[in-house]
């Protein structure tokens, strides 16, 4: 930072010993989401078998959030349901081969659970029926012991044959949609292809059980988190929705697209990558209008290369204490510290193995043992450059955590069940038909929670 | 779901500066062996099953074993790689072997006009519009 203007990023290399200084006159945040902040459902090899790649980990939220960005929807997770443990896409059996779910008793909760979605109107009585009250309906199913909800792919293949009595043709038609089936996994998820072969399943014969994955951090594919920024100057009713430059965040010269800007869940990948275009041509102009070369102090560099390779200067000051280089009361290893940070937010802040349910006093439990994770944060060690990235990853997850609980805290409701359920505020409240954000200050490292008028575009 | 990678068939890609599955990998997993000169998966429970080091390892030395926590053994899931397709064999645990071919390119690489013969719509670096539009907008329901 140079005043009040982001004028570039710090960061390491894990191939060579270097550490890099990125100087900029503008910097655009697309970092991606985050994965691994909540317990998966699979924690052994499975653990790497996010439905979003593990290797994304909120670095741009923790960019924007230390930056001292105001962020928006920091409460909004996503819970994808999908082909269970492989997580392998539902949208083609659902849009494409027009597939029911059900649940064990061959009943399409979607039918039979539909009084429910009026509780939630006009949301839930609009068409299509958004992504999180269709996971609400399946959660109630699964509390009710209705359980294991299967994807009819099964009946969805006879009823497409239906039509077909030629037999040469029927035999043409199963070919094609038999490889259309495949083709959507080997695509895209290919564990979910395994995951058939290895369980012997042929879509067209039995049907496939589905399941809601763990939560995650996206902006898009129906997330919201992310930071606030700029809307487009052609279409923001007040100056409280534009500021400038088109994407930019709450800080000069930072803007943030796709994953890394919240409030705009309806992009998904064309979106994001259209988003990005625009925030680009705004970098840009901004770069024009601020030609002056921004200001690095070299002691700022100092310091920040010093906090960035402490994990190593940690592991190498104490690895001799202990035999064993991972069990030691000096330091903590990044693989621990994040599970520490998965149990709490699974059993605290409403993860899988909770039903995605949560209440205030369990919220202000998980944010104290936060406050411990993040003194214990000052310990993480690191034996290399590999460990050093796992490190810093796990900062950025925690910071991610941070706001979520924070912000799941403000918003005294329930908004979205079928990604988390308030259950001391069970319903949803026309007060809080508002954007919540949240931003935290670097000079005095406070949180300010700030609720946001919502102005209609259209 | 975690790569392996089968020692036989592993030359450590000596002829290159790094091995081909540490250069692909996008989560930093691939490690090489200097000692046995063999590359290996460092963190099978950090792997996403992306498929990237099957796909690039000139031996075809790596292959991928479905999670043991869920998966039953058994099944293989291997592509082939051409210049415009990709072949998949699917062997299942009952040993049936499924295989499927789609294209991964329709068009000759480099030969795609980013423009695609269209338009600059405005040289206005504060103009909402991009590269080729309104052109390819193909609608003029965006023009006032």
């Amino acid at each position: 930072m140079d005043g009040d203007r982001c004028v570039g990023a710090a960061g390491f290399s894990v191939r060579e010993n270097k550490f890099y200084i990125f100087k900029a006159n503008a910097v655009l945040d697309v970092m991606g989401g985050a994965v691994h902040i909540f317990r998966p459902r699979s924690i052994g090899e499975g653990l790497g078998r996010s439905w979003y790649p593990p290797f994304n980990s909120g670095a741009s939220t923790y960019f924007t959030l230390k930056a001292g960005a105001e962020m928006t929807c920091q409460e909004v997770r996503f819970v994808p349901v999908r082909f269970k443990d492989s997580y392998g896409p539902v949208g083609a059996w659902f849009l494409l081969f027009k597939a029911k779910a059900t649940n064990a008793k061959g009943e399409d909760y979607m039918e039979t659970r539909a009084a429910e979605l009026e509780n939630w109107a006009p949301y839930g009585t609009s068409k299509p029926t958004p992504t999180n009250l269709r996971n609400y309906l399946m959660l109630q199913e699964l509390e009710a012991g209705n359980g294991p909800i299967y994807m009819k792919t099964d009946e969805a293949i006879k009823e497409l044959m239906a039509d077909i009595t030629d037999e040469k043709e029927a035999k043409r038609k199963m070919k094609e949609l038999e490889s259309e089936a495949w083709e959507d996994f080997l695509d895209m998820t290919i564990s979910q292809a395994l995951n058939w072969a290895s369980h012997n399943v042929s879509p067209e014969e039995t049907p496939s059980e589905i399941s809601a994955c763990e939560p995650y951090f996206i902006s898009s594919h129906s997330g919201a988190s992310g930071a606030w920024v700029s809307g487009p100057k052609d279409l923001s009713p007040s100056d409280d929705y534009h500021w400038g430059y088109d994407n930019m965040t709450t800080i000069k010269g930072l803007f943030a697209a796709g994953d890394a800007s919240g409030a705009s869940s309806h992009k998904f990948s064309s979106g994001s990558f259209t988003e990005g275009r625009i925030a680009a041509k705004a970098a840009l102009a901004f770069i024009v209008d601020n030609p002056d070369s921004a200001n690095i102090d070299n002691e700022k560099i100092k310091e920040l290369k010093e906090k960035i390779l402490q994990p190593l200067a940690t592991f190498e000051e104490h690895k001799d204490y202990a035999n064993d280089e991972d069990v030691n009361p000096n330091f903590i290893k990044p693989k621990m510290f994040m599970f520490r940070l998965q149990k709490i937010m699974d059993e605290y802040a409403g993860g899988a193995s909770v039903h995605f349910k949560t209440s205030k006093a369990l919220l202000e439990k998980g944010l104290e043992f936060l406050e411990f994770m993040k003194e214990d944060s000052e310990k993480l060690a690191a034996k290399d450059t590999n460990e050093l990235m796992r490190c810093w990853e796990n900062i950025h997850r925690l910071w991610q955590a941070e706001s979520h609980i924070r912000t799941m805290l403000f918003r005294e409701e329930t908004r979205w069940p079928g990604y988390y359920f308030r259950t001391d505020h069970p319903t949803m409240k026309e007060e809080w038909k508002a954007f919540a954000n949240c931003k935290w200050d670097p000079e005095t490292g406070e949180w300010e929670m700030i609720k946001r008028e919502i102005k209609e575009l259209t | 779901m975690p790569s392996f990678v089968i020692s036989e068939k592993c030359d450590g890609c000596k002829a290159l500066d790094k091995t081909a599955c540490q250069y692909i990998c996008p989560n930093d997993l691939m490690v090489l062996d200097k000692i046995k000169n063999k590359a290996y998966n460092r963190a099978v429970d950090m792997c996403w099953e992306c498929y990237s080091c099957v796909k690039i390892c000139p031996t075809q030395a790596i292959e991928i074993r479905g999670y043991a926590d869920f998966m039953p053994l058994g099944a293989v899931v291997q592509p082939l790689r051409s210049t415009d397709s990709i072949m998949w064999s699917v062997k299942f645990r009952n040993k049936k072997i499924k295989r499927f071919k789609f294209p991964i390119r329709t068009t000759p690489e480099g030969s795609i006009d980013p423009k695609s013969g269209m338009e600059t719509g405005t040289d206005d670096l504060k103009s909402p519009l991009l590269r080729t539009e309104p052109d390819s907008l193909g609608t003029d329901l965006f023009e006032k």
